[in-house]
């Protein structure tokens, strides 16, 4: 690895713990075979792997959107449960293929909306948020570039525009740790660097720990410091961006996807 | 940390409608004279009221089921006499299949003035003309309902693609024809859900025609209130409620079996 | 000398729904005719009335009562006014609590989609009977009546608008560890809203309809003074208020149309 990860000391809580993580959804399928495994915190992860092999369904059980089935799931020394779900929540930003932006609502409130595990009096539901929060937000817009947008309706937006207000969402949130779901696989290789490069920043200027599923080996050796693959919901690989040769590309997504590694467009139609 | 500032926030219109309308309604509740007071006395009594409709009495309930059968046969035929208007009326009104300016003016403007006259006013007339009984109350409904349906239909016919017009206008088609091979089939499925939701309607409000004289429950309700008698008023406004919650139900069966989903499968 | 002709069907015959239809439908109408008396005589000795009725309708109104008339209209509207916003209002939670999506609890699901159905089974004017008896003559019951029917219509219809809700802004919003009220706030709600504009609208036009018949009953408005007209054959009376009535909800249908578009377009969308 020649990017060390900066941020926080070595010695820090690891960012997330999973010890026999598995999800079974009803009906009996398993969507995650019990896995284990630790990331520390400041760490850049790629999680990798073809669509259906659980990697949408291994981020959400990080943040309880999908509860797992068996297991402890810890995330910065917390265990994820009933109780702490939304205290770890909070801390979690999430960001999604599809932006999932409420699309009525002006960029300002969908970044506010970051701010509503801290806020739970009844001034939230009318969408009325304290001055404190407005500075956040507006920071967080501010970062992202989209400062001049903070009055438009989400769905005005560009798609890049609208995956960057994503990001100022989980900024807001004041974030330990990002999931990303796929989060360049609907946008155009321009602006797929842009999102990836503000990702690798926040990364490594606010020491936020980032888990991200891509789908192109060569962002993947860009910007991880370290790669988890998974094929049919079991852990096929793990280890630094450079081990992952055209041989295990080969055994994560199919013959056909190493020959095509170079283009670093695998399974972006997903 | 210096920021880019934000730009100014627009003025949304949305707080100045509101305190319109909240205004708008104030005014009206005091002109009204209603006050909170009248509403919370109505409250205490009205516990007391309902009350006296708790122990029906359905000794006459074979006459009610014949009264149900008049109230559904006088919406049935009302929804009948509503779809004759819509099938004569609604190809004039649709602009793709009218035959002319005037024609369709004078279609639009008649569907609007028959919706536009409360079915109940009409049911009075035709009551002191034809005298009293459900008859009236079937021909009130038709007419006003068959304003609904003709610009319902004329409404699906516009929305037609106007690529099916054009193709039968290119064969040199009449009107009537253009009516009867595109316009009429492209909104089968639309129509028959008019048609439903007409005849949902109906049953309503044949059920209150008889306030106005013109048959149905609604007769019997009215004269049993008027004599303050609870029990039968309890017994009537159940067998009501029954009947139009089978309707309801049977009609819901129907629409889900209308959707494209339903009948493919 | 007419030519024969043939169906475009296989066998030369039209459809068999196409025959049978009508044929069931006109077995039904003879059927349920003596339930209707149906009588020919009686019909045709209508016509004359009815024209000598509609002769009286083109009379001089009376001018003396113009004022009072409208006193009704305004009255009437009014009644409309309260009635329709105060259901608008009432129907939201319980919309709520009838979605699929938000509601708490299927229970409580199940309980709520009654309640609204028990709601909307009886016409306002079996109501106004029920509430003039309760609480007197007026416009109160009246209001009473179309705001009860109104939050059942509503009801109903603003649930079905929050179950089509896109699932994606809920999940962005449930992950940073919103509250289940505040997802129904910041996801939920504004996409229905543009649903419950054209409701809204719809119902206020079907509302001041309602309101212009209540009267019959005594729960206020300019029915009362329709049903005397017509009852004491004052045809400068009646030809005013038939006027009135069809001037108001002439318009009202023009603006509702007008404003359904508008929603549903989008308003100033490019």
């Amino acid at each position: 690895m020649d990017r060390p990860a900066i941020g926080m000391p070595a010695t820090a809580t690891p960012s997330v713990v999973l010890r026999g993580v598995g999800t079974r959804y009803p009906g009996g399928v398993t969507a995650l075979e019990p896995l284990s495994l630790t990331i520390p915190a400041g760490q850049f992860v790629a999680l990798v792997g073809a669509s259906g092999a659980g990697k949408s369904t291994l981020l959400r059980t990080l943040n309880g959107l999908v509860p797992a089935t068996s297991g402890e799931v810890v995330i910065d020394g917390i265990t994820l449960s009933r109780s702490t779900l939304r205290a770890i929540r909070a801390r979690t930003g999430m960001i999604f293929q599809q932006f999932n932006l409420v699309g009525r609502l002006n960029v300002m409130t969908n970044v506010l909306t970051g701010r509503l595990s801290h806020r739970r009096g009844l001034a939230s539901l009318f969408h009325r948020f304290p001055r404190e929060d407005f500075d956040i937000a507006h920071e967080a817009l501010d970062r992202v570039g989209l400062t001049d947008k903070a009055w438009e309706r989400a769905d005005r937006l560009s798609g890049g525009q609208q995956q960057r207000v994503g990001i100022a969402r989980a900024l807001a949130q004041q974030p330990r740790l990002i999931l990303a779901d796929e989060p360049v696989a609907s946008l155009d290789p321009g602006t797929s660097i842009e999102i990836l490069d503000l990702l690798a920043a926040i990364n490594r200027r606010d020491g936020v720990t980032i888990v991200v599923s891509l789908h192109q080996p060569g962002y993947v050796r860009r910007y991880a410091d370290r790669v988890i693959g998974l094929k049919r919901g079991a852990l096929a690989f793990d280890g630094p961006p450079e081990a992952m040769d055209d041989a295990m590309l080969a055994t994560l997504y199919g013959a056909d996807a190493a020959a095509t590694s170079g283009r670093g467009d695998v399974g972006a139609d997903a | 940390m210096s920021r880019t500032p934000l730009p100014a926030r627009p003025r949304g219109l949305f707080p100045v409608w509101l305190t319109g309308i909240l205004a708008l309604a104030w005014l009206a509740a005091y002109d009204l004279e209603l006050s909170p007071e009248t509403l919370l006395y109505g409250i205490d009594d009205m516990a007391e009221y309902f009350g006296r409709y708790a122990a029906p009495d359905f000794r006459e309930l074979p006459r009610y089921l014949v009264l149900v059968g008049q109230t559904l046969a006088t919406a049935f035929w009302g929804t009948v006499i509503a779809l004759v208007v819509a099938l004569v009326v609604a190809p004039f009104a649709a602009r793709p299949v009218t035959s002319g300016r005037i024609g369709h003016r004078v279609a639009r403007e008649g569907l609007n003035v028959i919706r536009a006259v409360p079915d109940m006013l009409l049911a009075l007339v035709f009551v002191a003309a034809l005298g009293l009984g459900p008859l009236p109350g079937a021909l009130a409904l038709g007419l006003h309902t068959g304003g609904f349906m003709g610009k319902f239909c004329a409404e699906s016919m516009e929305r037609v693609d106007p690529g099916l017009y054009e193709a039968l206008a290119a064969t040199g088609a009449t009107r009537a024809q253009t009516a009867m091979y595109v316009a009429w089939p492209s909104i089968v499925r639309e129509l028959a859900g008019y048609t439903l939701f007409i005849f949902d309607r109906n049953v309503r409000m044949a059920s209150v025609l008889g306030l106005v004289g013109a048959g149905g429950i609604g007769f019997a309700l009215h004269d049993t209130l008027r004599l303050f008698d609870y029990p039968r008023s309890a017994a009537l406004i159940i067998v009501l409620v029954v009947t139009i919650a089978i309707i309801d139900m049977v009609s819901s069966w129907l629409r889900a079996r209308l959707t494209p989903e339903g009948s493919r499968s | 000398m007419s030519v024969p002709t043939r169906s475009p069907t296989p066998s030369g015959r039209p459809p068999p729904a196409l025959i049978l239809l009508p044929v069931g439908v006109v077995a039904l109408l003879v059927a349920t005719a003596p339930l209707l008396d149906v009588d020919a005589k009686r019909l045709l000795h209508a016509v004359p009335a009815l024209l000598d009725f509609a002769g009286h309708l083109f009379v001089a109104p009376d001018w003396a009562y113009l004022p009072d008339l409208l006193r009704r209209m305004l009255e009437t509207l009014e009644m409309t006014l309260i009635a329709t916003l105060v259901a608008t209002v009432l129907s939201m939670p319980l919309a709520v609590l009838a979605a699929r999506n938000a509601s708490p609890h299927p229970a409580v699901f199940h309980a709520a989609r009654q309640v609204l159905s028990a709601m909307r089974a009886l016409p306002e004017l079996v109501w106004a009977l029920v509430f003039v008896s309760a609480v007197g003559l007026g416009p109160l019951p009246g209001i009473l009546a179309m705001a009860l029917v109104t939050v059942g219509f509503m009801g109903k219809a603003f649930a079905e608008a929050i179950e089509m809700a896109d699932p994606r802004p809920v999940e962005g919003v449930r992950a940073v560890g919103a509250t289940r009220v505040q997802v129904v706030s910041f996801a939920l709600l504004p996409q229905a809203l543009p649903d419950l504009v054209g409701t809204t609208v719809y119902v206020l036009d079907h509302n001041v309809r309602s309101a212009a018949i209540l009267g019959l009953v005594g729960a206020g408005g300019i029915g009362y003074d329709m049903v005397m007209a017509m009852r004491l054959y004052e045809f400068d009376r009646l030809t005013p208020i038939a006027v009135a009535i069809y001037l108001v909800v002439t318009v009202l249908d023009r603006l509702s149309d007008r404003l359904r578009a508008r929603v549903i377009h989008g308003r100033g969308a490019p």
